[in-house]
């Protein structure tokens, strides 16, 4: 004979047992086991959840329960938890990964009651569902001290780690689905309606429950049994422009491929990249979360303080590659690893007001003399020969950048503009940027935006001049490649001179040049001649 | 497949369309289009505007089909429209109340946007191809629905915009798209030396 057990004592509870027993005691009759309620303070001396202990005598009359506490509701779906945790096994969830200070507690729990658990692997289990059998009796043997650490949770769990070192306790780790708490809100997105078990632990009161509950219970009501609800991810963009367009291929491939169907929401300083996605986009500080719940939370660039960035950091690496393991916990496949932009003729237009309906885009060679690290930033002298020499040559040469507004730290050097030379610096707004870049001959740059965005598109040709990254961690995929229409011309690479063992404990920046940055770069004429070669070659 | 077609019944206004014509021809080959003149008729108790509608038939397996006047100008250096505009949408440059110049029917009151379509120069995909559609009475009950004979197209294309609740779109965002395609305008403009004066300083402004 089987039972579902579960503990109501004092007004709150007896309170909500008015609204969750019913599910509870409905469960119980469609797993046929008995419903037995324990509503008297009977062996506890402090809480009422000492009173689970009752479980010891109830195993007596029952082969197995399953016990529930009675901020519970169940799922009329609910599978027989008795056919998922096999007789020999307990079944609880180990909510170790999602909750914070259970070390903590396991450590007090250990001293308080004298167990010894050298090979502790970790595991912290919840005690508002167990599914027990009369084999596991001897952990129900209430102790004489009820220490307040959870409740009476810590003690059992020192107690499971004990009799699991002992080898004489096998757990069977529930699925959070069994006991679902809102700690699991913000690792899985998940709605809570979603499980079949909704456990209200951990919300900021009783009284507040009580008003929750039955809207929960409604909820599921007015499912008729069609329990669909969709995940809810929030999607954080972080970086600067180039970093935020490298993440578009992971948000895509995240929206397409992975939750097609769920809830998405992305947050960014540049809504643009990611107009074409058909989500909602908000600016960072924006966002106002739309479901009682938490969202799954990505950032998609994991700072120094990460696990991630101390497996590879994004200088080491692509970052195309490094935002989609942040989101994806996967690097892409080659072919989706180009960005996708949208340009509209209204960015056109905007594009031929500032450089004039006369002229053909696809003729312009743009070149972005940018600014940022001193590791990344040229001397002016050498962007002026390189725009006066390809300007010479018959190039028609358009400089592109923007000042950044906030920070300042990222922006254009003041090259002089020559006649005949097009300037758009600080004239055009990001689609207009996208759409200039879309359709232009050529982009020359230092490791910056534009080569990013460029990526998003078949038409220019790139020349990269990378400096603190290697030129493969920085170059675009297209068409299944980054030697299309691409090319990369340095001497050296400042990231050479960097300390990037992996014995190095300290970290380190990449930011600093040590000595001449002209030791590093390609000489201006090697650009300019390797500009003509590909210009000519594409009109050949 | 693209195609752009201009119409030119009898031999329409040659000296303008010597300059003309090659450029919209030029387009045509730029975006990878068809250039195709509609010269014979097809509708013949219609006005001749009405035989654009030649489209629906001609350019129905088509992904885009463009129309464009004769009396249109358009720079090399133009924008290649199709790579922009979406298919779901029927793009058009100018328009102007439907209500002011043909009588509402059912689908115009059904419809509610009034729109009227100037069909100097139109644009649509497989997916607006319905933009085409004939209309399904002769020329003696059409003649009554609009204020002027001669557009009898316009009628026809503002109908069926409302009639198909097609979406659609300008294409004027800004100036520079406007000087890439002027319209000069000949039915405006009773002066045929002064309009081909003007297409010719049009051209020679753009040193082409």
């Amino acid at each position: 004979m089987n039972a579902v057990v579960t503990v109501a004592i004092g007004n709150i509870y007896e309170k909500m047992s008015k609204i969750t027993h019913p599910s509870i005691k409905a469960y119980a009759e469609k797993i046929g086991a008995d419903f037995v309620v324990i509503d008297r303070q009977q062996i506890s001396q402090s809480t009422p959840h000492w009173e689970k202990f009752n479980i010891y005598t109830l195993l007596n009359k029952y082969e197995r329960i399953i016990y529930i506490d009675t901020d519970i509701i169940v799922r009329d779906d609910a599978p027989n938890m008795f056919d998922i945790v096999p007789f020999t096994k307990l079944g609880m969830f180990d909510e170790a990964a999602f909750t914070d200070g259970r070390i903590s507690a396991m450590e007090q729990a250990c001293k308080t009651y004298g167990v010894i658990a050298k090979n502790w692997d970790g595991k912290y289990y919840n005690s508002g569902v167990m599914v027990i059998s009369r084999t596991h009796k001897y952990l129900f043997k209430k102790p004489e001290v009820e220490e307040f650490n959870f409740y009476e949770q810590s003690y059992l769990n020192a107690m499971i780690a004990h009799y699991k070192e002992l080898g004489e306790l096998v757990m069977e780790d529930l699925h959070y689905q069994y006991n679902r708490m809102t700690c699991m809100d913000k690792y899985t997105g998940e709605e809570r309606f979603a499980s079949y078990l909704i456990h209200y632990a951990g919300y900021p009161s009783l009284e507040y429950v009580l008003e929750l509950i039955p809207r929960d219970l409604d909820r599921w009501k007015s499912a008729n049994g069609k329990y669909n609800y969709k995940r809810h991810i929030l999607v954080r963009v972080f970086g600067g422009l180039g970093d935020q367009i490298n993440s578009e291929p992971a948000i895509r491939f995240l929206k397409e491929n992975i939750y097609p169907n769920d809830d998405i929401s992305i947050m960014t300083h540049f809504p643009r990249i990611f107009s074409h996605l058909k989500l909602p986009v908000f600016h960072h500080g924006k966002f106002k979360p739309t479901v009682d719940g938490g969202y799954y939370d990505i950032n998609t660039l994991p700072g120094p303080e990460t696990l991630q960035w101390r497996v590879v950091s994004n200088l080491l690496c692509h970052t195309v590659d490094y935002c989609s393991m942040a989101v994806l916990r996967r690097v892409l496949p080659v072919k989706d690893k180009q960005p996708k932009m949208e340009v509209t003729l209204e960015d056109v237009g905007n594009v031929l007001d500032v450089v004039g309906s006369n002229v053909n885009i696809n003729d312009l060679v743009c070149v972005h003399p940018g600014r940022h690290w001193p590791s990344k930033t040229f001397p002016v002298d050498w962007w002026q020969k390189v725009i006066d020499g390809l300007h010479e040559a018959g190039l028609k040469v358009c400089l592109i950048g923007q000042e950044e507004v906030l920070e300042k730290t990222r922006g254009t050097l003041p090259v002089e503009v020559r006649e005949g030379m097009i300037d758009t610096r600080d004239l055009l707004d990001l689609g207009s940027l996208f759409a200039l870049i879309s359709q232009c001959k050529m982009v020359i740059s230092n490791d910056s935006s534009p080569i990013h965005i460029a990526g998003a598109f078949d038409k220019p040709n790139i020349i990269l001049i990378p400096s603190c990254k290697h030129p493969e961690h920085i170059l675009p995929w297209r068409n299944g490649n980054q030697d299309y229409k691409a090319k990369s011309l340095y001497k050296k690479l400042t990231l050479e001179d960097v300390s990037a063992q992996p014995t190095e404990v300290y970290g380190s920046l990449a930011d600093k040049v040590k000595g001449d940055i002209l030791d590093y770069i390609a000489d201006p004429e090697e650009v300019i001649k390797t500009a003509l070669e590909m210009c000519n070659g594409e009109s050949k | 497949m693209k195609a752009v077609y201009v119409v030119r019944i009898n031999n329409y206004f040659p000296e303008l369309c010597e300059i003309t014509i090659p450029l919209i021809k030029n387009y045509a080959k730029k975006i990878g289009a068809e250039f195709v003149e509609i010269t014979e008729r097809k509708f013949p108790d219609f006005p001749p505007t009405y035989e654009k509608l030649q489209i629906y038939e001609l350019g129905k397996n088509n992904d885009w089909n463009i129309l464009s006047d004769a009396d249109n100008l358009i720079h090399p250096n133009a924008v290649d429209l199709t790579a922009y505009l979406k298919p779901d949408h029927v793009g058009y440059f100018s328009g102007f109340d439907a209500n002011n110049m043909f009588e509402m029917d059912k689908y115009f009151e059904r419809d509610g946007r009034n729109l009227g379509m100037a069909t100097g120069w139109v644009m649509s995909s497989n997916l607006t191809h319905d933009l085409w559609t004939p209309l399904e009475f002769g020329w003696e009950e059409a003649r009554k629905r609009t204020k002027r004979e001669f557009i009898i197209d316009e009628y026809c294309l503002s109908r069926n915009l409302a009639k198909f609740g097609l979406k659609f779109t300008g294409l004027n965002f800004s100036k520079a798209i406007w000087d890439q395609f002027p319209h000069l305008g000949v039915e405006e403009e009773p002066d045929r030396k002064a309009i081909v004066e003007k297409a010719k300083n049009i051209v020679k402004e753009w040193k082409i």
